[in-house]
């Protein structure tokens, strides 16, 4: 059982949902809440990552973060060091990656709020900030709790985009999909057998527990 | 000016309605106006537009010389800039928050201490105490709709707007609020603008009524007198006055008018100056019924008006019958199951109807 492998996937996929929490937001309140004639090719874009080949993401993420683009020289500034086939790196395409996965369930939940509770929270003087944070998020906390565990899942399982952007450094960006990969081409079957069924045990408990919790009314 | 609201605006819906409102309202003197008018004729848009919840296309709103909107500059207040109350149809209670949280949550920069006694005492104002700890879905929709006046009365605003806040609820519960809503105002001292389409409220709460009909307000005055004196027939209508009949003037005789409608004399009081046609208004209520038999010829009772009348239909309303008769023109006459019971009146009934000549109000014919 490579052991560093899961830990490095594990630490990447709450990274990617952090960072997706509070990037996640501010675009699902917008795509909730605009009246925007071009907000289509804003949802579209957001979306784009569900049905692109994850190879396709990856090849434009590293062509972006590489050196020779004015994106990728500045991230060097920041970061220091080139972010290509780094965490960092990896975290930039995850975060990518899994953004519809985040996005469309909170955003789906803050549109169903009732729009007279927001007119009544306006007419009780509060403003954008107030209502967010004392209505509308904890009345949309099912999809909140959706978005989060399916990023995290999402980002627990991706290969495609990881191969791409990080390559396969242990420790840094070999992730435990990959390490499947790795077993299986050196013919380590038993290995590959325990790896997948641990992936596959945790992601279906993460997914059970969320399910079940959705059912709960928090407010009847 | 101040201590005034004043609007003058009009809404248009694209390939729909056009909404006007302009008027004036004290907001110094305490009291309640009541916008009231059939469903679908602009009242929810008007009150709307006020909030600021919705944006008039064209005029303004000023509150206390302060402009609310102004669409000559393009100003538009937003809701959360106009210090009002406004109470949904449905409450539109926080779910998330105890309806202590819900009393609560208007008030902002204010010490914790100095909270929650405003919020005790608005509770107990509103005979919420006890329940401050429940949240909406364990209130009735009595305490609901209370919670929600309480949240919008909380600041003290120099005005609260209410969307027909009684209409959800049962007839008990509405019956103790309504005259529940009648103590608050009263003891707040708050102007108050009402939206309502129920007529016994109207009368019940109103001091001023605004008679509004296809989106525009056609009449302004105190509710009992908008609903017996409506300015046009139309408005009769709308008010629910069941007989409107054009009628002749044959003379006049010592502050009374004769008047001729279908086959029938009328005889109805009136001090002002008549054309030659005019439309009788008379109410379902103003109208009594007897049996016609010879052996009873009641010239000893008061009402000026006897009309010989067939019943061509009956109707049940709750507790009263609608009788539609025939006396020469079709007239309609709202009496007690009891009384229908009574007298064992049924359809094709020949019947006296008797309209006291005060209850028949006169519109000149224009």
């Amino acid at each position: 059982m490579d052991w560093q492998a899961l830990a490095l996937s594990l630490k990447l996929a709450l990274a990617t949902m952090l960072v997706l929490v509070a990037l996640g937001m501010p675009v699902a309140y917008w795509l909730a809440f605009s009246k925007r004639r071009w907000k289509p090719i804003i949802e579209a874009l957001v979306a784009l990552p569900l049905v692109l080949p994850p190879t396709v993401l990856g090849f434009y993420v590293l062509l972006a973060l590489g050196p020779s683009s004015p994106l990728g020289a500045l991230c060097e500034r920041i970061f220091g060091h080139r972010l290509p086939f780094t965490f960092s790196g990896l975290l930039v395409a995850s975060v990518l990656y899994s953004l519809p996965f985040a996005v469309q369930p909170f955003s789906a939940a803050f549109a169903s709020v009732d729009p007279r509770i927001l007119e009544a929270s306006a007419c009780s003087g509060a403003g954008r900030w107030k209502t967010f944070f004392r209505l509308i998020l904890p009345l949309s906390w099912a999809g909140v709790l959706t978005g989060l565990v399916l990023s995290f899942a999402h980002t627990l399982g991706e290969f495609g985009v990881v191969l791409m952007v990080g390559g396969n450094i242990p420790g840094a960006t070999r992730t435990v999909s990959i390490a499947i990969y790795d077993q299986v081409q050196s013919l380590d079957y038993s290995a590959a057998m325990r790896t997948s069924g641990l992936l596959l045990g945790i992601s279906f408990i993460v997914l059970v527990l969320t399910y079940s919790l959705r059912k709960v009314r928090l407010f009847p | 000016m101040s201590g005034l609201l004043q609007c003058d605006f009009t809404r248009r819906f694209a390939n729909g309605p056009v909404i006007k409102a302009a008027f004036a309202l004290s907001t110094e003197t305490p009291g309640v106006t009541v916008l009231f008018g059939p469903s679908g004729s602009g009242k929810t848009t008007v009150l709307r537009c006020l909030a600021g919840l919705d944006e008039p296309d064209e005029g303004f709103i000023r509150m206390n010389g302060e402009a609310w909107c102004d669409k000559a500059s393009g100003l538009h207040l937003p809701p959360r800039k106009r210090a009002l109350g406004f109470v949904f149809q449905d409450g539109a209670l926080f779910p998330n928050l105890s309806a202590a949280g819900n009393l609560a949550y208007p008030l902002t920069g204010i010490p914790r201490a100095e909270r929650q006694r405003r919020v005790q005492e608005m509770s107990e104002l509103l005979g919420l105490a006890g329940l401050e700890h429940r949240r909406p879905g364990e209130l009735s929709g009595g305490q609901r709709q209370r919670v929600a006046l309480g949240r919008a009365l909380i600041r003290r605003p120099r005005l609260v707007l209410m969307d027909e806040p009684l209409t959800a609820l049962d007839r008990p519960a509405r019956d103790a609020l309504r005259n529940d809503l009648r103590r608050v105002f009263r003891e707040l001292a708050i102007p108050v603008l009402l939206v309502t389409h129920d007529r016994d409220e109207a009368i019940l709460l109103g001091d001023r009524m605004l008679m509004m009909q296809d989106g525009e307000i056609q009449q302004d005055g105190p509710p009992a007198e908008v609903f017996t004196r409506p300015r046009t027939p139309a408005l009769a209508e709308a008010l629910g006055i069941g007989t409107v009949v054009k009628a002749r003037v044959l003379g006049r005789e010592g502050g009374l008018v004769r008047l001729l409608a279908g086959t029938a004399e009328l005889l109805a009081p009136c001090d002002e100056p008549l054309g030659e046609w005019v439309h009788a208004c008379i109410r379902g209520e103003g109208v009594a019924v007897e049996k016609d038999d010879d052996a009873h010829a009641h010239a000893d009772a008061s009402p000026r008006n006897r009309l010989r009348a067939t019943i061509t239909g009956m109707e049940r309303i709750g507790p009263l019958v609608r009788l539609h008769l025939d006396c020469g023109f079709p007239l309609e006459a709202l009496v007690t199951t009891w009384a229908c019971e009574d007298l064992a009146l049924k359809e094709s009934d020949n019947v006296l109807a008797m309209i006291k000549a005060t209850a028949i109000h006169l519109i000149p014919v224009t």
